[in-house]
């Protein structure tokens, strides 16, 4: 049974939580999270799309990939790592490139907190500089989402407008 | 296999069959008539949406009206879910992951 994934965005906030828990010791957690080798494995559902130039997960390093979306938009993010206390927490910016202006950056908090029975609960807390920011974050997940198959009703009635 | 709202609007004749029965209930006949592929098609697209609990079905003498299912309609306006969804396959994938991990210490 797959665990629940848990997203909270309430409406007019700047910030945004998704909470997960893993079979799995914390360490190992960590490492999904942090090893490059490991992060190409699952960000993206095809990992030969993505790109990553630079992924150095100590206090001070930072972070960059890129990847290219079925339209052909190439999609880049990238942040500095602002504090890693391993392997209960990540503190980094997250800043999507081709945001149609530069400057939108997220502040980005991770825990990985151990449970009993060698599990691993992670939550995940993005605040952004404005509703609209965070909101604009969701839709691009949103689009990703649409990549591996799936819209929802604005979409739907969007086209039942235009057929 | 696994049904739910996102496979139902997966497809986009399903997803004009669901926007065609969001304006009214129709018998199974009226809804292949909008359609140019096959009425066992249309009869099939409408066997999964039933299955993915977005609409029902209802007997009414010879003819079968299929009705949406307003709280699954609320599910896929949800604004969260496909964001949701694309976390849930991104911890899935690192559920997968871990397992392996596991296996090779």
């Amino acid at each position: 049974m797959t665990n629940k994934t848990t997203v909270t965005a309430e409406p007019n906030k700047q910030e945004l939580f998704i909470t997960r828990e893993f079979d799995a010791p914390r360490e190992m957690v960590f490492e999904a999270f942090t090893n490059p080798e490991i992060f190409i494995k699952w960000w993206l559902a095809k990992e030969n799309e993505m790109k990553i130039d630079v992924m150095d997960y100590q206090s001070g390093g930072k972070y960059r990939y890129t990847f290219t979306i079925a339209k052909g938009a190439k999609i880049g993010f990238n942040g500095m790592i602002h504090d890693v206390t391993s392997p209960e927490r990540i503190i980094q910016t997250a800043e999507m490139e081709g945001f149609p202006v530069k400057g939108h950056v997220c502040l980005e908090t991770m825990l990985f907190e151990t449970l009993e029975g060698g599990k691993t609960k992670l939550m995940i807390q993005d605040v952004f500089q404005s509703v609209e920011d965070r909101d604009a974050a969701v839709a691009t997940g949103m689009e990703h989402g649409l990549e591996e198959g799936f819209g929802r009703l604005e979409s739907i009635l969007n086209q039942k407008q235009t057929n | 296999m696994r049904r739910d709202v996102f496979q139902a609007i997966a497809d986009p004749t399903r997803r004009e069959i669901i926007s065609l029965l969001a304006d009214s209930p129709q018998n199974l006949n009226a809804i292949a008539e909008n359609f140019e592929v096959s009425r066992p098609a249309i009869s099939q697209h409408i066997k999964i949406l039933e299955e993915c609990g977005i609409v029902v079905i209802d007997q009414k003498g010879r003819e079968r009206y299929c009705y949406v299912q307003p709280q699954k309609m609320k599910e896929i306006d949800d604004w969260l879910a496909p964001f949701r969804k694309l976390w849930e396959q991104r911890f899935d994938r690192i559920d997968n992951l871990l397992n392996e991990m596991k296996n090779n210490n």
